[in-house]
């Protein structure tokens, strides 16, 4: 016999009252295990969805703004030792073989076997063995096109051209190609189907093709713009080493550039297939080779002296080095220029004229902005050596190829009539010669833009090899400037997949309602069983045991209960946990989720349960055995209960109330006004508060009331409510529990948007748009000019009334609310600051320096610094998918790398209530072209159209952009998407708030039958001197009832000021008649518990009871 | 052994003024082995005294010693141990551990402190005193399988299975039919003698009384020695 032998007997004797304590640490268990091992699947399916997405590759190099070699691949393979694929990544539209399903936004992959190497599991014979055409979808887009292998599908894949395409010269016929190809296979995830390097958990769209085909139809043979290196086995594969493998090998084509020899001229002269060199790359070739001339070869649209016009004609700028081969003299001045002897004839010029030149400038939405500067002439050259030279100019794409001048075509309109027959013999004798020329500086100052400042650099040959200037160059220029750097995407990916959301505690948080109502019950249910024993503990401790010693051998018994039911529980965890995670896959439609159990979750989710079992044990155990024996071994319980210096005056529990208000008071003086989101917090800090003051409140009424007696009861209710009194405790924790139930369904309720309510309003979350587009390839024109609408072939009276906030987009990961992954570097949109202040469109929740209202817009101007560039997102985005926040130093901050490779980081400026804009964070235009300068054209439109027309504008914007993969959403809808979210998880909240109230009941029942069992001699006693049944379950009720009532109304008080804010906000989605019932329901549930407890209890012969009485 | 001097023992009473006055200037010395039982009204704090004596309760004035030593002066610790190791009881109802059996409720004080005596020789007493009363072959049944006289003989034995210098029972026989009151009331004298254990004995039961002989009355809170019957 041992005290642990004494508690193993009590276990068994007393197994119904074990069981109820055992189920109520089996449902707690579950819960808190169960919410555990959320966290556990989420975390698992992320990093399962990273190791699908990106394979065995360790780092990867995405080249922004151009193209290199494929065999580039081939040299860091065998530098690095491992497999390195190329790929050429491009944007689409793919639609099956008769338009009637498509997608707008697809992934185009160009890849070839080693793509597959790097990322799908070994089989023979697999379909990229022998692949040279046709296409792979991957699962998720031919299960939405619903095709299969062999049958045909529509391809159009975004066609990056030579130059880029917001430069005036640049031809905008062929911002696409269209192809048509048989479905060869379809990638699932063990064929790397899932791949994609943006930390997105919903599985993207991808359509592979031979990398060989899709180079060649793209012009692009044997190119390729992304590099993955896949792991090898010594595990040795850094960015570090990669880049250094790229410095190593990287080689002029790389960069897109040519290094030739012009016999003639007796030079080598490099330049680049983009036409325009990048400032860095042209001041690094200025440098090597030595006595370099920079030369900017540009079209102008007429040359003018007098009335007299020469019409689209080449002008040269070009260096004048010292002792270098230039045209130029080295002493000429920037307003001086050079005519050739053709244009001087045909001016009438002469030397000392001045002469008038007019261009188009690069200007935003490829609108044409002309300009005019005018030169004095220095010379007239001879057309002759050196100056007759057709290799000045770049080979502009639509005029270099072109036979006659009736044939140019480049991206601006050419008025063919000024076109004269001299002009033509001039293009047949000298095509593209310059006809003037100036210094280098004077034309960079007209010409450079973001895309570059020099068409091409010239060196002496003096003897030398190609190869040496090469290495030169090459050595002098860093590759990450010109897009060549790795990134580390599995480490990036891996980060990603520690949500900033925990799972496990977000529902461990949904759950807490429920755990903490399975523990109060748990606590109830074990001191019931205690309490049936009281005189056990009397006579322990009157034969000698000291009260720890009786509480040691209670709290074992306990123990071995909890143990017990927090075993089981974690089984049934584990039930619960399948449960949440569909619930959640309904929440995030599109997740994968898939169930995973750590062994050591379990155990801490057993552990956990089992201790918060023990801590309710403890709590109820406190007290049990510090009472004296004699009271214990006493026939009745009751009498001590008011024995003398046991009256409280529940102090406790008025000194509780009396903070906690002050607490609630102060809380909402010092945060309770204003436009913020701590004002949210405040309130729901203050509801809390209240709601502790609410119980305080009840715990000192209870024990004062417990305590008059100097004022007899006159009446059956009196007696209900001095009844009540009797196990304060009991009391309290049925208050309690119907408090916090009803605080959670108010709270929950009340927090419920109709996020489409202020819809229409400009400063709500679809900031006054009715529409909302998204192309794969960029839009290059205005959509609110007549000439933009024109050059895209749009009807200017179909878009009457509508206008288009365009939008330039960086992909980044998708920081909404349906990617579970922690978003790195979240989708970048560059916005037009005035466009959207001067419409007022969305409404800020936050900003630094409290600035509100559209003047809001003007924070993304704000000066941060060099390396820092001010942005906005909204609510859900800097809060939830970030987990940053606005103006505290160390987490309102991200880290970016700009194309070039260089870093910068995005501070945080304001925040705007929840919005269609969700996921993506907004930078100024001129920022977002200053570090993406090679992101062409607009691919996100905010679309403002008469309500009346939208589907009409639609339609419309849909059809004729077909070819930019434009895909258009009502923004009401898009807003109702994001706003499901949030409304699902708080279902799921509200349901297991539910359930908590559920256990509520059960405990208030147990509660009711517990009190009535406990007094059936005093209830026997009270017939015996002439009451009825009838008035005895009356008496009952009051009793309960005022419980009851008591609960609801601290739980509604605590709740309504809680709620205030939510009650107040925009689009504020209370339904307050269901609010109302859900307490009506409460109260009834408990009333009908009350019943039939009562029922029970008073059931059988009342003289029995007596008699034992 | 036990010497009260002077107890008194007063409640506050609720609502009212002034003191409730239950003991009053009680004033009792018992020797070793001696045997005394107290009689008295209902409400007359017959209970109320002996559970002064038993340390489970104090008084509000006056002395309790216990071997010498004030009981008043001791902590709930010290008190324990001596409720455990000096003092044994019996009351009106057995209190016996209906999970348990017989063997195992007898064994029940000797867990209040560990390793206080081996376990194997307070489970021979254990054996021993169930023999001495009758019940050796009941040891391993549990209470409920006994009959009402059957379980205050555990409780008896109970109290004495830590060898106590006093033994105090509270209406031994106050729930017991006839003939197991006789029982009780031969056993308690027989093992006061044998187990020369001092005895204070509170009853309405005027057999019971005349079988232990020393009799004490207490009546309005005052003790008044009745001498031998």
């Amino acid at each position: 016999m041992s005290l642990f032998g004494l508690a193993k007997r009590s276990l068994g004797f007393y197994w119904r009252t074990n069981l109820g304590v055992l189920l109520a640490v089996l449902v707690s268990t579950a819960v808190l295990s169960g919410a555990l091992v959320v966290g556990d699947s989420v975390r698992h399916s992320l990093k399962m969805t990273a190791v699908a997405r990106l394979g065995r590759t360790e780092v990867a190099l995405v080249q922004q703004n151009g193209f290199f070699r494929t065999e580039l691949a081939d040299e860091l393979a065998a530098e690095l030792d491992t497999t390195v694929a190329p790929v050429l990544q491009l944007r689409g539209r793919v639609a099956d073989s008769n338009e009637s399903r498509w997608e707008n936004r697809v992934e185009i992959y160009g890849v070839d076997e080693r793509f597959f190497k790097v990322g799908a599991e070994e089989k023979k014979g697999a379909f990229w063995e022998d692949w040279r055409q046709g296409v792979v979808l991957n699962e998720p887009l031919a299960a939405r096109l619903r095709v299969g292998v062999g049958e045909k599908i529509g391809l159009r894949i975004e066609n990056p051209g030579l130059m880029p395409r917001e430069v005036p010269l640049a031809p905008d016929s062929d911002l696409s190609i269209f192809l048509r190809a048989e479905v060869r296979a379809i990638a699932g995830k063990s064929e790397f189907g899932r791949f994609g390097l943006q930390a997105n958990q919903i599985a993207p769209l991808n359509v592979y093709l031979p990398i060989k085909w899709l180079g060649e139809n793209l012009d692009r043979d044997s190119q390729a713009n992304v590099l993955l290196v896949s792991g090898n086995p010594q595990d040795s594969i850094t960015v570090e080493k990669a880049n250094e493998a790229i410095r190593k090998h990287w080689q002029l084509a790389d960069a897109e550039l040519e290094l030739r020899r012009l016999d003639w001229q007796d030079v080598f002269e490099l330049r680049s297939r983009r036409i325009l060199m990048d400032e860095a790359l042209a001041a690094a070739a200025m440098q090597a080779g030595g006595q370099a001339v920079g030369i900017l070869t540009y079209f102008v649209n007429e040359l003018r002296v007098g009335e007299k016009t020469t019409p689209y004609s080449m002008v040269t700028a070009m260096g004048r080095p010292a002792e270098g081969n230039s045209i130029i003299p080295s002493n000429m001045q920037d307003d001086e220029i050079l005519v050739n002897r053709w244009l001087a004839d045909d001016l009438g010029a002469n030397v000392g004229d001045s002469i008038e030149l007019t261009y188009f400038v690069l200007s935003p939405m490829r609108t044409l902005v002309e300009q005019k500067n005018s030169f004095q002439i220095r010379k007239i050259l001879p057309m002759d050596k050196p100056a007759v030279d057709p290799n000045l100019m770049p080979d502009f794409p639509g005029l270099a190829d072109s036979n006659n001048c009736r044939d140019w075509k480049p991206g601006i309109d050419i008025d063919l009539d000024k076109i004269r027959d001299k002009d033509e013999v001039y293009w047949d004798d000298y095509r593209g010669t310059p006809k003037a020329f100036v210094t280098l500086e004077a034309g960079q100052k007209l010409w450079s833009n973001r895309y570059g400042n020099m068409t091409a650099v010239r060196y002496p040959r003096s003897g030398r090899a190609v190869q040496d200037i090469a290495k030169e160059l090459l050595g002098g220029v860093e590759p990450a400037s010109v897009g060549l750097f790795f990134q580390s995407v599995r480490a990036r990916g891996m980060e990603a997949g520690n949500p900033t959301t925990d799972f496990g505690q977000l529902f461990l948080g949904l759950s807490m309602f429920l755990i903490i109502a399975a523990v109060i019950l748990t606590g109830i249910l074990f001191v019931f069983g205690v309490e049936s024993r009281s005189r056990q503990v009397g006579m322990l401790l009157a034969v000698g045991f000291r009260p720890r010693l009786v509480r040691r051998l209670l709290f074992l018994e306990g123990g071995l209960v909890a143990v017990l039911g927090a075993i089981a529980g974690t089984a049934a965890g584990l039930l619960y946990t399948k449960v949440m995670i569909y619930l959640l896959m309904i929440a995030v439609s599109g997740s994968d989720i898939q169930f995973y159990a750590k062994p050591s979750t379990l155990v801490v989710g057993a552990l956990a349960g089992v201790g918060v079992s023990l801590f309710a044990i403890w709590l109820t155990l406190r007290k049990q055995a510090s009472r004296p024996a004699r009271e214990l071994l006493a026939q009745g319980l009751e009498w001590q209960f008011f024995a003398a210096g046991r009256v409280s005056k529940g102090r406790i529990g008025l000194a509780t109330a009396a903070a906690a208000t002050i607490g609630a008071i102060v809380l909402l003086v010092a945060l309770g006004t204003g436009d913020s989101s701590a004002v949210t917090g405040a309130f729901f800090g203050a509801g809390g508060l209240l709601l502790i003051a609410g119980l305080g409140l009840s715990q000192a009424l209870l024990k004062r009331a417990g305590g008059v007696w100097n004022r007899p009861m006159v009446s059956l209710a009196g007696l209900g409510l001095r009844n009540s009194t009797r196990r304060s405790g009991r009391s309290l924790a049925v208050i309690g529990l119907l408090a916090c139930g009803t605080f959670l369904v108010i709270a929950v309720g009340a927090n419920r948007h109709d996020p489409l309510s202020e819809a229409h309003r400009r400063d709500s979350g679809t900031g006054g748009f009715t529409l909302f587009g998204e192309s794969a390839i960029g839009i290059l024109h205005d959509l609110n000019s007549k000439e933009g609408r024109a050059s895209l072939i749009l009807d200017d009276k179909s878009l009457e009334g509508v206008e288009v906030v365009q939008l330039r987009v960086r992909d980044g990961d998708d920081a909404s609310c349906f990617n579970l992954n922690q978003a790195q570097m979240p989708r970048l949109l560059g916005v037009r600051p005035e466009e959207l202040k001067k419409r007022g469109s969305f409404g800020f929740a936050d900003t630094i320096e409290g600035k509100g209202g559209k003047e809001a817009w003007d924070l993304l101007n704000r000066d941060e610094g060099d390396d820092v560039v001010p942005a906005i997102g909204d609510y859900p985005t800097i809060i939830w998918a970030l987990g940053k926040t606005i103006g505290v130093e160390s987490k309102n901050e991200l880290k970016y790398r700009d194309e070039k490779g260089r870093s910068f980081r995005l501070r945080l400026v304001g925040m705007l209530k929840s919005s269609i804009l969700q996921g993506s964070l907004l930078i100024a235009e001129d920022e977002f072209i200053r570090r993406f300068p090679s992101e062409d054209g607009y691919r996100v439109l905010l679309i403002d159209a008469p309500e009346t027309k939208a589907d009409a504008v639609s339609a419309h914007l849909s059809e004729r952009l077909t070819n930019f993969g434009l895909a258009i959403t009502s923004a009401k809808q898009r807003l109702a998407e994001f706003g499901k979210v949030e409304n699902t998880y708080l279902s799921i909240f509200q349901m297991l708030g539910g359930l908590g109230l559920v256990l509520g009941s059960v405990g208030l029942g147990l509660v009711v039958l517990r009190n009535m069992l406990e007094r059936r001699g005093e209830l026997a006693m009270l017939r015996a001197v002439g009451f009825n049944k009838t008035a005895l379950k009356r008496m009952v009720f009051y009793e309960h009832a005022a419980l009851v009532l008591g609960g609801l109304v601290c739980g509604v008080v605590a709740a309504l000021v809680a709620v205030g804010p939510a009650l107040k906000s925009p689009g504020a989605d209370v339904h307050y008649l269901s609010l109302g019932l859900t307490i009506v329901a409460i109260g009834i549930s408990g009333v009908v518990w009350i019943w039939i407890a009562t029922t029970l209890a008073l059931r059988g012969g009342m003289l029995e009871a007596l008699r034992n009485e | 052994m036990l010497e009260l001097i002077n107890v008194a023992k007063n409640y506050e009473s609720p609502g009212r003024t002034g003191q409730l006055c239950v003991l009053k200037d009680i004033t009792l010395k018992v020797e070793t082995g001696s045997s005394v039982v107290i009689v008295g009204p209902s409400g007359s704090g017959k209970s109320t005294l002996l559970n002064i004596i038993g340390a489970l309760d104090r008084p509000s004035a006056g002395k309790v010693l216990f071997d010498g030593k004030d009981l008043a002066a001791l902590g709930e610790i010290e008190l324990a141990r001596i409720r455990n190791r000096q003092i044994g009881f019996v009351f009106q109802l057995h209190h016996l551990l209906p999970q348990c059996t017989v063997l195992e409720n007898v064994l029940v004080p000797t867990l209040a402190e560990k390793n206080r005596v081996s376990k194997k020789e307070v489970r021979e007493r254990a054996v021993n005193l169930l023999e001495r009363v009758g019940l050796k072959d009941w040891m391993l049944y549990r209470p409920g399988e006994l009959s009402g006289g059957q379980r205050q003989r555990v409780a008896v034995v109970r109290a004495l299975i830590n060898r106590p210098k006093l033994l105090l029972a509270d209406e031994p026989t106050g729930s017991l039919d006839e003939a197991s009151s006789q029982n009780i009331a031969d056993l308690l004298v027989e093992l006061n003698r044998s187990e020369d254990v001092a005895m204070i004995v509170v009853t309405h039961s005027v057999k019971l009384a005349e079988r232990i002989g020393h009799v004490m009355e207490l009546s309005d809170g005052i003790l008044t020695d009745k001498g031998r019957r």
